[in-house]
């Protein structure tokens, strides 16, 4: 039939109606692939058949993001009404927090205090009253992106309630099997010490909180994370497994194939439902279900159907990275069944595995910026490894352990298996200093676009069996990957990120030929957990995608927690070779923290006053800041202008008026071309006076959504726009990037 | 998707060449695998694939050590390469193409013609086609080596031979084959001196075609014969 020439109808058209900046080039690309399709085909019913499509993943795509922008909680609404309890709920502290449907499947996190509630469980209806408040929503250039995740799901907010009343359970099966697959991992749990439950839970039923954070992030630096989760090959391995089986005992075909069928939801359901999941099931189920119709499809379509009905019920789908790593994995595998066709079964195993390296490539370093030198190896070992050993026996011990109540059989199962994969995670964390993190950064996504095709062609070639023709591709392949982790080192041009860190300030600062690279800040929550979430899911990423991985002065401007709270967190994660202080009297205790980090790592330490220079390539940071016996906490903020080219920049930190003043009267401002509004554009800073004397051209302001000290002030914005200064701010337009070349200043915003 | 030779339908399997190429016209994977491709391991000179039966030496197969005491074709070197074995479904093959008139199987094998003659025939100057007698001719109602000349690059073919009327050649035994006299004339002297050709064929059984016409072209000045023919006997 030849269906999945409509894949890329549908995803062309979700990316018309999802990313709307590139609305051109997306509808000439539709065009052409329309025309292209006419003259390979000569038959116009695929045209018919696509621009049917296009419409109607158009339609489904805008319906979606209008329901959520719709609902979108932007200020507290009060809320009462009835919910469904649809994730575990989890204690952390004193609070409960679990995430509540609404009746229109659209869903709120919810956060009540553990007196105010009974012991809750999955799939329940409950009846709640309280506040829904918007949920912070960030959105940088690179890492994980806040709000994209939460139009995924459908969040439109978090409620606070102090009022519960719990009503019937749900009928459903989805959420009795769901409750089952509940009851199975706290079953578990009770045995979370043993390293090996951990592993099972993660394999079979796609649970991870039971493995250990160091376990994960071992996991996740080697580029293994995939591991450690089901994936949909072992679904595959189960339902084949059960076939064979079924076959074996006698059953026919026939009723092997309609039990296998009904089983697919089943699966779907008590592994956890990931991108990978749905996918693997899905497919074998629509694949079981053309053999009973007895209806002939080409492998490839089933897929590309499948593919098709998920997106149209999700669209935004196609943005999860798990999904289109699935989707592309499957979808090599089958295109190369030519030379995955031998008989020589461990050939076989080794060329899929590299295939789906080689094609996933593209999507990762699109992603995640980074490759693991080490991953390579460690996938063609450890793939093998967990599909054919270690899924299989954790599909035997998960089923096997309840049934065997004693607790000394647990100690046979679990003892020897727990003391070989600690000493494979101890192999693996030894390794580390063994590895190479290979870094892409972020240039254009016609790089990316231009890799992808090498890589195909490297397919196409080595299948036509034309050697010279392939072993070129593959050259040119590795040339451009090397171009495109030195392009950074040939670039002479500034770039000067604002992140979106929420209520807060962490700007990055890259010179000439990456020569430099200048931190101001860090951002920063209250909460640990937050914090960690924050470097990993935005400054790493962000440091990433410039091809940086190391940080040569990390400056702080003062010790308040959204600008210094992630200090701790960055110094663990990145390698930072200066710290830069100010020059003050007193430290709060986060700078000391700090202070005492920086001293056992061996990370130099300046207090900077107002006669420090630092030398850039092609430029120079002035430090301007003010000190005197008066000024303290903000006021005494390290305050600089960067110089590059023929632009100057001027930093604040949180300088408030009288530390304005001090600068007015110590210091004579040359003409700025972009100001760092001071404080998030609070009332008490950005003076007139002090506006006048500067003359910004531009102004950026790092303040959160929402926030709770209602920054920026109007009265602050009516300054700059008397002083005709153009104001960017990142709670509009999320994370801003300036980037300087000799002759000009391009403004680039994460959000359009 | 129907299959050429046994008509059935049939799925084709979408691979990374074929994932954008329209259906072609193709043997469904049954009929596929009843083919025999002939290994790496050959006859330096026939293209045969090793096997003890055939060769005292790895390297050239005792039909073409016969070949090099005959007496008439000592001055001439033959290069041959064959993609298949002429087993009994490669006869059937054979038999309903080229003597029930098929003529639309042969695209059964376009891409590996085409595949073998880009990647070792490239450079020759010209695919010489096996002339037919004009009975043959009239019989068959196409000429088996012009087709496959014609999947090759139908701009360098060129027909310089004739041939007179003989008997069928798969009529004759092995030794009144080899010992026939040579039927081919050829007609445009000139055009092969100092060339390259390509000499095609069907099937290689005993080699006496290609011996013949490679002899007159040698006679005829050419600088390099080497010679193809799909299924070797």
């Amino acid at each position: 039939m030849r269906f999945y020439i409509c894949a890329p109808t549908t995803i062309l058209s979700i990316l018309l109606a999802i990313k709307p900046e590139t609305r051109g080039a997306i509808i000439a690309l539709l065009f052409f692939y329309n025309i292209f399709l006419l003259l390979l085909y000569e038959r116009i019913f695929f045209v018919v058949l696509n621009v049917l499509l296009s419409i109607v993943f158009i339609t489904s795509s805008v319906y979606h993001l209008d329901k959520f922008h719709e609902h979108y909680v932007k200020s507290d609404v009060k809320f009462i009404g009835k919910m469904l309890v649809d994730s575990k709920p989890k204690l952390i502290d004193d609070n409960v927090f679990f995430v509540g449907k609404l009746e229109n499947k659209l869903k709120v996190n919810v956060r009540v205090k553990k007196c105010y509630c009974e012991e809750l469980s999955y799939g329940e209806y409950i009846y709640t009253e309280g506040v829904i408040k918007p949920i912070s929503s960030t959105k940088n250039f690179a890492g994980f992106s806040n709000e994209t995740y939460l139009i995924d799901n459908h969040f439109i907010g978090s409620l606070v309630t102090n009022k519960i009343t719990k009503l019937e359970h749900s009928k459903s099966y989805f959420y009795k099997l769901n409750a089952f697959r509940n009851r199975l991992i706290e079953l578990y749990s009770s045995y979370s010490d043993h390293i090996t439950v951990g592993f099972m839970l993660a394999l079979v039923v796609g649970d991870r909180d039971t493995l250990s954070d160091e376990i994960q992030i071992l996991f996740q630096k080697f580029g293994l994370v995939h591991l450690i989760a089901i994936s949909g090959m072992q679904v595959h391995i189960l339902t084949f497994g059960l076939y064979k089986l079924f076959i074996r005992c006698g059953i026919t075909k026939e009723r092997t194939q309609v039990f296998l069928l009904i089983l697919q939801p089943i699966i779907c359901i008590l592994t956890g439902m990931s991108s990978s999941v749905i996918r693997s099931t899905f497919t074998t189920g629509l694949y079981l279900f053309t053999k009973i119709s007895k209806l002939k499809f080409l492998n490839i379509d089933i897929l590309a159907i499948s593919f098709v009905i998920l997106l149209l019920f999700e669209p935004l789908n196609l943005l999860d990275i798990g999904f289109q790593l699935s989707y592309v994995n499957s979808l090599a595998l089958l295109l190369s069944i030519k030379f995955l066709n031998g008989k020589d079964y461990f050939k076989t195993i080794f060329n899929s595995s590299i295939i789906c390296q080689l094609v996933s490539f593209p999507i990762l370093i699109n992603n995640f910026n980074g490759f693991s030198l080490l991953s390579i190896p460690l996938n063609l070992i450890c793939i093998p490894l967990i599909n054919i050993l270690i899924f299989p026996i954790s599909l035997f011990l998960i089923v096997c352990l309840p049934i065997v109540s004693n607790y000394y059989s647990y100690k046979i199962l679990l003892v020897p298996s727990d003391n070989i994969l600690k000493k494979l995670m101890s192999i693996l964390s030894n390794l580390d200093k063994y590895n190479i993190e290979l870094l892409f950064p972020t240039i254009n996504l016609m790089l990316i676009i231009i890799e992808t095709m090498l890589i195909v062609l490297i397919f196409y070639y080595f299948e036509q069996g034309e050697k010279l023709k392939y072993k070129i591709v593959s050259y040119l392949t590795i040339i451009v990957l090397f171009g495109h982790i030195f392009q950074p080192y040939l670039d002479s041009k500034y770039s000067i990120t604002m992140l979106d860190v929420g209520q807060g300030d962490c700007i990055l600062i890259k010179t000439s030929y990456n020569r430099e690279t200048i931190v101001v800040d860090t951002g920063g929550n209250f909460l640990a957990k937050n914090s960690k979430f924050m470097v990993n899911s935005i400054i790493i990423p962000t440091l990433k995608s410039h091809g940086v991985s190391q940080i040569d002065y990390l400056i702080i401007t003062h010790g308040d927690f959204d600008h210094a709270g992630n200090v701790n967190e960055v110094l663990k994660q990145v390698k930072v070779k200066n710290i830069l202080f100010g020059l003050k009297k007193s430290l709060t205790s986060l700078e000391k923290g700090v202070i005492n980090f920086a001293k056992q790592n061996k990370i130099k330490i300046h207090s900077i006053n107002q006669l420090h220079k630092l030398k850039l390539a092609n430029g120079l940071i002035e430090f301007l800041t003010p000190y005197s016996d008066t000024l303290e906490g903000n006021s005494s903020s390290i305050t600089f202008i960067l110089s590059c080219y023929n632009y100057k920049f001027l930093f604040t930190g949180d300088l408030e008026n009288e530390g304005e003043e001090w600068l007015l009267k110590n210091y004579n401002f040359p003409e700025i071309d972009v100001l760092k509004v001071s404080h998030h554009g609070s009332k008490g800073a950005t003076s007139d006076k002090f506006l006048q004397e500067i003359r910004p051209k531009l102004s950026l302001i790092s303040v959160g959504k929402n926030n709770l000290y209602k920054h920026p002030h109007k009265e602050v914005l009516r300054r700059l726009e008397s002083i005709n200064s153009n104001v960017y701010r990142t709670d509009l337009s999320g994370a801003i990037k300036l980037v300087i070349s000799e002759k000009s200043v391009t403004i680039l915003t994460a959000r359009p | 998707m129907i299959c050429l030779y046994c008509l059935k339908n049939y799925n084709m399997e979408v691979t990374w060449t074929t994932i954008f190429k329209p259906g072609r016209k193709g043997l469904c994977s049954e009929c596929c695998s009843n083919l025999e491709p002939i290994r790496e391991e050959t006859c330096e000179k026939c293209g045969r694939e090793y096997d003890e039966q055939w060769f005292d030496n790895k390297h050239i197969c005792t039909d073409c050590v016969a070949w090099e005491n005959h007496p008439n074709y000592k001055e001439v070197k033959i290069k041959n390469t064959s993609i298949y074995k002429y087993n009994n479904f490669a006869k059937e093959f054979v038999a309903k193409w080229k003597y029930r008139g098929d003529y639309e199987l042969i695209y059964a094998f376009s891409d590996e013609i085409k595949k073998t003659y880009k990647s070792k025939y490239k450079k020759v100057d010209y695919i010489i086609t096996i002339p037919l007698s004009t009975e043959r001719s009239y019989e068959r109602g196409f000429n088996q080596s012009e087709a496959i000349a014609k999947i090759m690059d139908q701009k360098k073919t060129l027909k310089v031979l004739k041939k007179n009327e003989t008997n069928k050649q798969s009529k004759k035994k092995k030794l009144e084959r080899i010992h026939s006299e040579n039927p081919f004339i050829m007609t445009g002297v000139k055009s092969t001196i100092d060339k390259k050709v390509l000499i095609v064929d069907d099937i290689y059984t005993t080699g006496t075609t290609m011996y013949q016409i490679s002899k007159i072209l040698y006679e005829a000045g050419a600088s390099e014969i080497s010679t193809f023919a799909l299924f070797r006997g």
